[in-house]
């Protein structure tokens, strides 16, 4: 059988400056020349020639800056992973050996086993390391790492909350849903148990059926200036009961216009 | 009133609080996910939200005695969970498919009770015949929590929140099918379209080989698993809401969920006090 020829692309470039690309002897559409140039050159296919046209050098600069930039990217199982993990791995292990090498499943023990052997295992180290270490802490709060659950800033959470020293000197105001003011410690946990008792009671009446929870996620207002905690919960639309909204919607309390019915707090249920 | 109970309703709560006020009788109200206890010098009286089987609070018993016994839910207990999600994917973009792979562990809470050592055999099996919602609420009851409201001369003069001891072990077993998730989210790649708690949506096209290494990563951990039939699948997004809609198993879902940050200023106070106070 004939050694099939490998058709080598040829670039000329002309007095004008005008670059053209041929194969096989003939004469290609210079974006594909280019194309395939560019793959050349990035896949060290052939030697860079010194008269490259300015886009061409802007494409060279900018290959190789990416290929130096994944070079030094820290990946797991040969995939990059998200930068915020490789800036606090680089926290919890500020001297340690193995940050040289930048496939984290790579990284072992001292028995050989690995570090890491789930991906979840970086984050876990995080979360860890988050809990000792009150700077790594610091940095994730900056830098957007926690995101909290819903559900969990229920009223629980309210009064474990007030209930601290530091609250002590706060004024607790509260708006309720009729757009009352309540104010006080005591008189604003107890407001808020009976808002949730209310709430609860007319979206099982509304679905006739049994509420399994229904989630409390309350953005109070903190004035640490003039120390006041003050969580509005007016109705924000009194003509639309919850029945309609439950019976439209499915999970959430929010009015048509996709704001909470209820202004400071987005409920969420889930039914059985 | 002694030995009642009640259906939890604003008006009943409010009948018995004024009964006991004209009456001068102090009480403390108990208030819970679930239930309303109003304890006086004569009794106690009792408000639910739902009836629940006695199997269910049996269950409930069982796990929490397990895990206070074994060696890691002493440990969990101990430590603080952060409650925090990774979500179950913010880049989630819209998109349509007429059919897509679904893979949902089942009894996943169950599962990660036993595969941990939190829980003896015999309760692992008594929770696996209960129905799904009274398996999750057996489980959901290691976090149980109230808050005490103290009232005298019928003014409530103070309150007391409680957290079950074991609520940190329901954090732990949330956090851990949560690292499950993510771990499916990374072997999936590109062809992960988004999971809920314990179910993961992939893309139509998804290559054989990550649909068994995603098998075998949950076979080795000793998770059961099961694909369901999902049609019909979209995904909507606006802004920073994400609607899902889909048939899953002849039967229409739709989730919806935010991606963004608004209404977390709670969530980020906390955060910053608990670094207050890990500062000092």
């Amino acid at each position: 059988m004939a050694k099939r020829k490998i058709q080598t692309l040829k670039r000329v470039v002309a007095k004008s400056g005008q670059v053209y690309f041929f194969k096989g002897g003939k004469r290609i559409a210079t974006k594909k020349g280019e194309k395939l140039f560019r793959k050349e050159i990035v896949n060290n296919l052939r030697p860079v020639p010194t008269n490259l046209t300015p886009s061409e050098e802007l494409f060279l600069k900018r290959s190789q800056a990416a290929k130096k930039a994944a070079a030094n990217t820290y990946k797991y199982q040969g995939r990059p992973i998200p930068r915020i993990y490789a800036v606090l791995l680089q926290k919890i292990y500020p001297k340690k050996d193995f940050l040289q090498t930048m496939d984290l499943y790579k990284w072992t023990k001292a028995d050989g086993t690995p570090i890491f052997k789930r991906f979840s295992d970086i984050q876990r180290k995080i979360d860890n390391a988050s809990q000792k270490d009150s700077k790594i802490f610091k940095l994730l709060t900056e830098m957007g790492y926690f995101k909290d659950k819903q559900g969990r800033t229920a009223l629980i959470d309210i009064c474990e909350i007030i209930q601290q020293k530091e609250y002590d000197k706060f004024k607790f105001i509260l708006i309720d849903a009729q757009g009352d003011e309540i104010r006080g410690r005591v008189a604003v946990c107890t407001a808020i148990r009976d808002f949730e008792v209310d709430v609860t009671t007319e979206i099982k009446n509304a679905l006739g059926m049994n509420v399994v929870k229904t989630y409390f996620d309350y953005s109070p207002n903190y004035d640490f200036k003039n120390k006041i905690f003050e969580l509005d919960i007016e109705d924000q639309n009194r003509k639309i009961e919850i029945s309609e909204i439950v019976q439209n919607q499915k999970g959430e309390l929010l009015l048509p216009s996709g704001k909470n019915k209820f202004k400071n707090v987005y409920i969420t249920y889930s039914v059985s | 009133m002694d030995g009642l109970s009640l259906r939890r309703t604003p008006d009943a709560i409010k009948w018995i609080q004024d009964s006991l006020e004209s009456s001068d009788i102090d009480y403390v109200l108990k208030h819970g996910t679930y239930t309303t206890q109003i304890e006086h010098e004569m009794g106690t009286i009792k408000l639910m939200l739902n009836n629940f089987q006695n199997r269910v609070f049996c269950a409930s018993q069982m796990v929490k005695k397990d895990c206070k016994n074994s060696e890691l839910g002493q440990e969990i207990m101990k430590a603080t969970h952060q409650k925090k999600n990774y979500d179950s994917n913010p880049k989630i973009e819209s998109v349509k498919y007429d059919t897509c792979f679904n893979i949902d562990l089942s009894s996943a809470y169950a599962y990660c009770l036993f595969n941990n050592g939190l829980i003896t055999k015999k309760t692992f099996n008594y929770l696996l015949k209960l129905p799904k919602m009274e398996r999750l609420t057996s489980v959901g009851m290691l976090a149980t929590s109230h808050v005490k409201y103290f009232y005298s001369g019928g003014k409530c003069v103070d309150f007391k929140p409680y957290r079950e001891p074991t609520a940190q072990i329901f954090f732990y077993l949330i956090d851990e099918i949560n690292y499950l998730m993510q771990d499916i989210k990374w072997m999936l790649g590109n062809d992960f379209i988004f999971y809920w708690v314990d179910g993961v949506f992939m893309k139509p096209s998804t290559p054989k080989k990550k649909i068994q290494d995603v098998e075998n990563l949950l076979i080795s951990l000793g998770y059961k698993y099961k694909y369901e039939k999902v049609e019909n699948f979209s995904v909507n997004r606006i802004q920073d809401k994400v609607i899902v809609e889909m048939i899953k198993n002849d039967e229409s879902k739709r989730y919806e969920f935010t991606t963004g940050q608004s209404g977390r200023e709670l969530g980020k106070h906390i955060a910053k006090k608990a670094f207050q106070d890990l500062q000092n």
